[in-house]
């Protein structure tokens, strides 16, 4: 038969290849926008993180240098709200660029700077509690991204950040980062870290993924009287 | 909210399945993105000579044959007759063959207690032997210059004739074979049967512009027009296939010849109410199709066929792989992720009311930030694209928007493409294992 009739629509095949990778682009060149504004806006929070913590530091400093005790509840609610901060502006895009593949410089830095702001307030924590007694328990988690059983341990840990709001401040460091940042493997040697993910609190180590039940037992150990401990 | 790594990974398996996962989505979204601009395409050129109604009035009447291959078909058959008898013709210038393909219910009766007093009418009957078959003996005594087939679950509507006729005149091309009808859902009533209804309309726009680009690759066995010598030309139907209705017009398409769309010759077709014959049903259309596919593989992306080869067979293939794909990551992307937060609650004693209360709706700047925007503005366009088609679609076939009511629009675009997704996977999986097919 006679096939003349066939035809191919040439132009209507180029006109949707065209208006296809337009639309392609579109979306790309939005996505580096978009991924330019995260940047920016980590930027503008880590700024606001200096200041603070600037802040807390001389708190800090004051209370060391006149023993002024009845300045600890201020420096416990700067504290707290400083870390809850950290974690409630940060932490999911953090958690974002994590899932992420990319290697990239920026976000390199992104990750070292959340560990050290993390392990800065730590650090700070750690101190002031020495002299003020704080209705609080600080918790270092060291975990990283090849560790099966890691992610579990972050669950039980968000739920207790859900429960016990801010008396549990949670400081995650990653362990990925080691190799960039310095201070990791300083801290991993100085609580001896070998497996993951590991607690460490109030100057206990623990291996492995705590259960529960019993962290909530530590936790609640720590707080005297809790009303999110009766149960 | 994920404050810390929630979710488990199996060592480094994931990140892979992950790439691979979204290489997958990339290719799926962009192929079908770029078959729906096409479509539009198409869409726009033949906008200017889309016509709105089809003629009506004849000047030739030819002789047409109507057969009604029956195959327990007691409850709807009259209904079928009827709307035959009611058809805008002359008497005396159609004939209508029914065939009896060896029912063991009470349709012979009824169709003899119909047929009893018009002589255009006739009853044959013989043992169980498959559409094809029964088609390829009707035709063989056949007397028409045409001849249509009718379901015995289908009715047709009275100026369908009439319009189709006129659809061969005018195209006055002898290689014009089949004309085939615009299908709808007769009164649908269920839920199952408002979504297929919707899908119906759907595939009458999209058969229209298929037609224009000479892309018909089915006629349905529901009141297609065929030119009787031409098909006793190709050797009629093809008896062992469970879509001979998919098979002729593969085969016509093979052979050079013209398929087109009857865009307004309505046939009203009985849906399956239930899950089950639903199931029977599109099983059997995935399992010919594929099987028409393999069988005329050789068209596809031949230049020779023009669009047809180029895009229609491609988009056949790539259609059916991308949607196979397509379900088994959807439950990769769906069921997976609520295993894990059932084990996540698993792990904090299922205590769901500490997150409640601590639930803080927040959605602020970063939830934009940390959105995927490269796939969402294609997806965004797809569904635009999507319901600009839907919309058109309506249109296209004399339908109110809400005919079936907003409610069904959510079952439709949600769950009705992983249904019939399943069902392909199934099917394919099936027809892997290379059992023989049957009919039922």
């Amino acid at each position: 038969m006679d096939k003349s009739f066939r035809k191919i629509s040439k132009d209507k095949y180029v006109i949707a290849g065209i208006i296809t990778f337009l639309i392609f682009s579109l979306g790309i060149t939005l996505g580096m926008i978009i991924d330019n504004q995260r940047y920016s806006l980590i930027e503008e929070v880590n700024m606001e993180q200096e200041v603070n913590y600037l802040s807390l530091q001389m708190q800090h400093l004051y209370l060391n240098s006149f023993s002024a005790t009845d300045n600890c509840p201020v420096v416990e609610t700067a504290l707290t709200s400083a870390v809850t901060d950290l974690s409630d502006s940060l932490s999911e895009v953090i958690s974002y660029e994590e899932e992420l593949d990319t290697k990239s410089k920026r976000k390199d830095l992104v990750m070292r700077r959340y560990l050290l702001d993390n392990l800065r307030y730590w650090i700070l924590a750690q101190d002031s509690m020495q002299r003020c007694d704080f209705d609080i328990v600080p918790v270092l988690y060291f975990y990283a991204k090849d560790c099966p059983s890691c992610p579990n341990q972050g669950t039980i840990l968000t739920y207790f950040k859900e429960k016990f709001g801010e008396k549990v401040l949670i400081f995650p460091i990653n362990l990925d980062i080691r190799d960039s940042e310095p201070m990791v493997q300083i801290a991993m040697k100085q609580f001896k870290v070998t497996k993951y993910p590991t607690l460490v609190i109030n100057d206990k180590k623990y291996e492995g993924v705590v259960s529960r039940e019993i962290l909530e037992g530590i936790i609640c150990e720590s707080l005297d009287g809790a009303s999110e401990c009766q149960s | 909210m994920p404050y810390f790594r929630e979710y488990s990974l199996i060592c480094g398996f994931e990140v892979e399945m992950n790439s691979f996962v979204n290489i997958i989505l990339w290719i799926a979204y962009v192929s079908s993105l770029y078959f729906s601009i096409f479509l539009l395409l198409v869409f726009f050129d033949k906008r200017q000579i889309f016509e709105k109604e089809s003629d009506v009035h004849l000047e030739k009447f030819p002789m047409v044959s109507i057969i009604v291959p029956a195959f327990n078909e007691e409850k709807t058959i009259k209904k079928t007759l009827i709307s035959i008898h009611n058809i805008d013709y002359p008497k005396d210038k159609y004939e209508v063959i029914v065939i009896n393909d060896g029912s063991s219910d009470r349709t012979p009766e009824i169709v003899l207690d119909y047929i009893k007093d018009k002589n255009n009418f006739q009853l044959i009957s013989h043992d169980n032997m498959g559409k094809g078959a029964s088609m390829n003996k009707a035709i063989g005594i056949a007397k028409g210059e045409f001849f249509t087939c009718l379901d015995a679950d289908s009715f047709v509507h009275k100026l369908t004739l009439r319009k189709m006729l006129n659809m061969y005149y005018k195209e006055n091309d002898p290689r014009l074979a089949i004309i085939t009808p615009a299908m709808k859902v007769d009164k649908p009533n269920n839920l199952m049967q408002k979504v297929q209804w919707i899908e119906y309309i759907v595939i009458i726009l999209i058969a229209r512009l298929s037609s224009h680009l000479d892309s018909i690759y089915v006629a349905p066995g529901p009141f297609s027009l065929y030119v009787t010598q031409i098909i006793r030309d190709v050797g009629g139907f093809d008896e062992v296939s469970i879509t001979e209705d998919q098979e002729i017009a593969y085969r016509m398409q093979l052979h050079h010849y013209k398929i087109r769309q009857c865009f307004d010759g309505y046939v009203y077709t009985n849906a399956p109410r239930k899950i089950i014959p639903f199931y029977r049903q599109r099983r059997r259309w995935y399992l010919g199709s594929i099987d028409c596919v393999r069988k005329y593989k050789n068209l596809i992306a031949n230049k020779n066929y023009g669009d047809f080869g180029l895009i229609q067979m491609v988009k056949n293939v790539a259609g059916y792989v991308l949607a196979t794909t397509g379900i088994l990551i959807a439950i990769y992307l769906v069921i997976i992720p609520l295993f894990k937060r059932l084990k996540n609650l698993f792990l904090v004693n299922f205590d769901i009311w500490t997150y409640i209360m601590g639930y803080k709706f927040k959605f602020d700047y970063f939830d934009i930030l940390v959105a995927d925007i490269k796939i969402g503005i294609l997806v965004l366009v797809l569904f635009m694209l999507g319901f600009y088609f839907f919309y058109m679609a309506h249109k296209n076939a004399n339908e109110k928007m809400m005919k079936v009511g907003l409610i069904v629009l959510i079952p439709y675009f949600a769950f009705y493409y992983l249904l019939k997704g399943i069902i392909l996977l199934l099917s394919f999986i099936e027809y892997a294992q290379g059992k023989k097919i049957k009919w039922r």
